[in-house]
């Protein structure tokens, strides 16, 4: 009797536990809470995955990107570095521009274009040096033009080069006249874009603001090329002449081609 | 002959170097240092001076004959300038640091008055340019002259030091 009793017991532990079992795993809620139990751990786990695979991935980004980076900075310099040699050639079209002008509007028997390509190596001269030589006709005594203005005389030639004496080296000496009233005077370079008209008598008509400019008195050479222009006029006391001073446009740090008139 | 004519070459460069665009054109700068007489006076020093006379001739005549001008101030001021360097060198038993500086500026001043005056009297002017040339002439040849030692000193004679 016992025996059965304990049968009995044991299968409806058995089918109690079966049907518990089968609750578990049928039932919604238990099958999504152990849902929930094994993907929260795993989003974690996850979520560290792409962290490392994120940092993984900045450092080849990063490494692609100061790769391209670099590229792009190359190409940057070389954009510069053309813009540059355009610009360049734009400032060196505009000069030769303004050379061809004044050439057309003075008329000159010969001009040659040339380039500056020394300056004195001694500080007590205000010269330069030219690439044009007695090669292109030059000879001694050939005015030189920059600006349209005078800013220097040829002093020496060389078969391919030439050297060039500015209008502000205090040993330039040359016959001028003013525009305006016609005055005969005498130029001498003084200093930095100055120069003085030496010996201007009291009576000569000389005007502040008035052009400077070479007269046919210079064996030779154009007439009317302007040299500077009145800057101040003074008289000293006990001195029977007029200082005069002159702007000059000689400029040595911006010099780059010049116009020598061929006698 | 080569040995000899190195000298004269490298003067020859300093001179190229002295008239080059840089200066002026590039750097715009008012005044050009004149590395020929550091030259001449690292040759006085270096126990060279007979060929620093020579070198000092030469230069002077080269810059004589790059003047507009018909003149020989420069190969009078350069050679004399080059026998102060030997006189002075010969009175010292060494020449320190100070002492270099001190030399090429004097001599900067011996080359550079007599220009001055010589100029004065060709052109009949004298402005306020004039001694401000003098001023940064000695000034940037005793710039020069301290570049110069120190390459002397701690690039060419290094292992000496």
């Amino acid at each position: 009797m016992f025996n059965v009793k304990n049968r009995v017991l044991k299968i409806v532990f058995l089918f109690t536990v079966v049907g518990i079992l089968l609750l578990v795993v049928y039932t919604k809620i238990f099958k999504s809470l152990s849902v929930d139990l094994i993907t929260v751990p795993h989003r974690y786990i996850t979520s560290v995955f792409e962290a490392f695979n994120e940092i993984t991935l900045y450092f080849k980004e990063k490494k692609s990107l100061i790769d391209e980076n670099i590229n792009l900075k190359k190409q940057i310099e070389i954009l510069k570095l053309e813009n540059r040699k355009i610009f360049y050639l734009e400032k060196e079209n505009d000069a030769l521009k303004k050379a061809v002008e004044l050439k057309n509007h003075y008329t000159f028997n010969k001009v040659v274009l040339a380039k500056v390509v020394a300056f004195s190596p001694d500080n007590w001269v205000n010269g330069f040096f030219i690439d044009v030589g007695s090669k292109n006709g030059i000879k001694e005594g050939d005015l030189v033009i920059a600006g349209g203005y005078l800013i220097g005389i040829v002093k020496s030639v060389g078969f391919v080069s030439s050297e060039v004496m500015s209008v502000n080296d205090k040993n330039f000496k040359i016959t001028v006249r003013t525009r305006k009233t016609g005055e005969v005077c005498f130029y001498n370079g003084l200093d930095y874009k100055k120069g003085v008209l030496k010996y201007v008598r009291p009576e000569q008509d000389v005007r502040f603001s008035d052009v400077v400019e070479t007269t046919v008195l210079n064996s030779g050479n154009p007439e009317g090329i302007p040299v500077g222009i009145i800057r101040s006029i003074s008289t000293k006391e006990g001195e029977f002449f007029r200082e005069v001073q002159v702007e000059t446009f000689y400029y040595p740090y911006n010099l780059n081609y010049v116009l020598v008139v061929v006698r | 002959m080569i040995y000899y004519g190195k000298f004269f070459l490298f003067a020859y460069l300093l001179m190229i170097l002295q008239s080059t665009i840089l200066f002026k054109g590039v750097l715009n700068l008012f005044i050009v240092p004149d590395f020929l007489l550091i030259y001449i006076f690292w040759l006085v020093i270096e126990n060279k001076e007979s060929i620093a006379k020579y070198v000092g001739l030469f230069s002077g005549i080269f810059l004589d004959l790059l003047n507009p001008d018909k003149t020989f101030i420069n190969t009078i001021s350069y050679f004399f300038s080059t026998l102060y360097i030997i006189n002075l060198r010969n009175r010292f038993i060494t020449f320190n640091f100070l002492l270099k500086i001190i030399t090429v500026k004097v001599i900067s001043l011996a080359v550079s008055i007599p220009k001055t005056i010589y100029l004065y009297y060709s052109s009949g002017i004298l402005t306020q340019k004039d001694f401000q040339m003098i001023i940064f002439y000695v000034l940037s040849n005793g710039i020069i002259m301290y570049f110069v030692y120190y390459f002397d000193m701690f690039i060419l004679k290094r292992n000496e030091v």
